[in-house]
């Protein structure tokens, strides 16, 4: 099957276009005008961005408002990660903790992460949260690399949500 | 003379006195659902979920205690059948705290998986979960989470009729009904945690497996117990080089579907730190520096060529390696011979001899070295068997070994050898079954050599017109040998091609 073709013929440039100065005055005008209407850009660093409730920053970990971890260390945020950014390992929790089981090893390796959220949808914890956070850097490639106290530094407090071994 | 006939989901199958519906449908490859059932043990039929639909009857039964008769027609598969089970899985799970998250069950759990196909989103019960006993400790090997439990007693059963050791029991009512240890302290059997694989949910989780790793990104391989001579059949799991757990494999003839604890918590030799994981070579200074596989196979070779030797082998070696150390001793105008340890047997599973193939040794026409000897190659896996005056007065020069611990002073060149779950080959049992081990990929340092590789390349060395044979040839050079004419080969070793050739 052959496509169809239409010839387009290429318009010449005219004698004012090829003047060169009419374009320029057009150009400044443009400008000109740009000076009085609202700006579009900010000076960042200086000025940042608020982003909206359902933005998805840095994954990071949090706490509920007794201090107590969310995380049990059950790894599904690890299974479902597809840059497999994340890496766990568990450890037994002192005795007569309720919950018995959290993380040894917590680490977020941010050059891999793509922020696509998956971690926080598959933890049924509710331990893990896309931050508002989208400023991350590093002087190394160690430095890019998010252990636990970090994440939970930067997480911080959330209240709400699952509580499951609060009256055991 | 025949004893009838039971179709059961269409199929048409022989009944078999002695054995129970469930046993004829499992046989046929009819998977039927089942937790308080076991092969092994008494039938209890508490648990209900294998319930079948009988023709002509007008209630549910339980399959794992159906006697069947001539002409009885069963379905497992019909919406009455399936009716019955959905109410027992619900009535399973009213007290299951659901707790999969922090549980060690979660991917090998018949009730995770039973819940998939017939389980439903939510509860009808609208009373709370009862609060039962958590992490309680049996033993010191074992966690036992009264939440968990569904009650199926096969740990109770187990106690009673295998080790015949009554260490549990069920005690309290209804709601409220649990295991508990009937003495304090420890298991008086040495086969306690068989009931961690028994339990078919995360009541009974190991103590020492806890909380280590998620199964899912666990890798498993077929294998053999290298703890006695015994040989257990054992699955090896591992992870990112480590060795985590091992498992008993079902096999009727050797260990049916036990293991013992030590044999089970044996894998960690695997795991030291001092591993080795590339050949050494011992320099001018007297020290042993890392070298590339082919400088120290030289070197292995210059050390060993026109000395006479003996070679020293471990009794946990595979037949292939065992072999290939006979034909090397002969290179060298020597003998080999092989050491292993003894112990303490019991009437079960446990034998007295340690060598895990000791007996393939004795096939093989391998002398048993007792007290220490001179030796120019010692090949050892773990300390027990080639103990460290054996290995110290031997004066070897050439040593193949698991860990650094295990070199003597005299070595000038060393091999890092790969863990008996690193490696294929075959065993010989106490009872002259042979057995495959084979290798974990996901189980100790990357890249190490085969050590019938290594032990073929000196061979190279020290006669210029040898033959490489390979794993194959090495095979069929021991089936010829007079002594292995009436030993059984296991199915499909060579076919499968384990590590086939090099």
């Amino acid at each position: 099957m052959t496509a169809k073709v239409k010839l387009v013929k290429r318009r010449r440039s005219t004698f004012l276009d090829r003047l060169y100065f009419p374009a320029i005055v057009t150009g400044l005008g443009i400008t000109f005008k740009r000076m009085f209407k609202k700006k579009e850009t900010m000076q960042f660093p200086e000025e940042r961005w608020t982003v909206r409730e359902q933005y998805r920053g840095m994954p990071v970990l949090v706490e509920d408002d007794e201090g107590r971890p969310k995380c049990v260390a059950c790894s599904l945020c690890e299974y479902v990660c597809p840059p497999k950014a994340i890496y766990i390992v568990g450890r037994e929790l002192e005795d007569g903790n309720t919950v018995e089981r959290g993380p040894a090893v917590f680490d977020l390796n941010m050059l891999r992460c793509i922020y696509c959220g998956l971690c926080e949808e598959a933890c049924p914890e509710e331990a893990i949260f896309m931050s508002e956070t989208y400023m991350v850097w590093g002087a190394e490639r160690e430095d890019m690399i998010f252990h636990k106290e970090k994440l939970y530094e930067l997480g911080g407090v959330r209240a709400q949500g699952v509580k499951k071994w609060k009256d055991k | 003379m025949s004893n009838g006939k039971i179709t059961i989901d269409g199929q048409v199958l022989d009944i078999v006195p002695g054995k129970t519906v469930i046993q004829i449908a499992n046989d046929a490859g009819i998977g039927v659902q089942h937790y308080c059932y076991h092969p092994g043990l008494s039938i209890a039929g508490n648990c209900r979920i294998c319930q079948v639909e009988v023709e002509g009857w007008d209630r549910p039964q339980i399959s794992c205690k159906l006697q069947p008769s001539d002409g009885m027609v069963v379905h497992t598969q019909s919406e009455f059948a399936k009716d019955a089970r959905e109410g027992t899985m619900e009535m399973l799970l009213v007290n299951h705290p659901l707790d999969c998250p922090i549980c060690d069950q979660a991917g090998e759990c018949h009730l995770q998986d039973y819940s998939y196909e017939v389980g439903q989103g939510a509860a009808s019960s609208p009373t709370a979960k009862t609060n039962l006993p958590k992490n309680v400790p049996f033993g010191s090997k074992i966690v036992y989470d009264a939440e968990r439990c569904i009650k199926c007693t096969l740990c109770v059963r187990f106690c009673e009729e295998v080790t015949e050791t009554n260490e549990l029991a069920m005690a309290g009512r209804s709601d409220h009904e649990i295991v508990i240890m009937t003495s304090q302290g420890e298991f008086e059997t040495p086969y306690s945690m068989n009931i961690i694989d028994l339990c078919p949910v995360g009541a009974l989780t190991s103590r020492d497996f806890r909380f280590k790793s998620r199964l899912w990104f666990m890798d498993f391989a077929e294998s053999v117990c290298t703890g006695c001579a015994r040989g257990c059949n054992v699955m090896t799991g591992g992870r990112d080089g480590s060795f985590l757990r091992m498992e008993p494999r079902e096999n009727q003839a050797v260990n049916k579907w036990w293991m013992c604890d030590a044999g089970r918590l044996g894998y960690k030799a695997a795991n030291v730190a001092s591993r080795l994981e590339a050949p050494l070579v011992r320099n001018a200074d007297g020290a042993l520096v890392q070298v590339n596989w082919e400088r120290a196979i030289s070197a292995a070779g210059a050390a060993l060529k026109g000395a006479p030797g003996d070679v020293l082998i471990d009794g946990g070696a595979t037949l292939e390696e065992m072999a290939l150390a006979n034909d090397l001793a002969a290179a060298m105008g020597g003998k080999a011979k092989y050491a292993a340890a003894t112990g303490e047997g019991d009437d079960f599973l446990v034998v007295a001899e340690k060598g895990a193939n000791a007996a393939g040794a004795e096939l093989l026409g391998l002398p048993r070295a007792k007290k220490a000897s001179a030796a120019s190659v010692v090949i050892v896996e773990r300390g027990q068997h080639i103990t460290a005056s054996m290995r110290d007065k031997s004066g070897a020069v050439v040593v193949f070994a698991m860990d650094g611990e295990h070199v003597p002073d005299s070595a000038q060149v060393v091999f890092p050898l790969p863990s008996s779950a690193e490696r294929n080959g075959l065993l010989v049992n106490c009872d002259g079954i042979v057995q495959a081990i084979s290798s974990n990929t996901a189980i100790g340092p990357n890249n190490l050599a085969d050590p019938i590789e290594l032990i073929e390349d000196i061979l190279g060395e020290l006669d210029d017109g040898y033959d490489w044979r390979g794993r194959d040839g090495v095979l069929a050079s021991i089936r010829a040998l007079p002594a292995f004419a009436k030993v059984d080969f296991p199915a499909g070793y060579e076919a499968a091609g384990v590590g086939a050739g090099s």
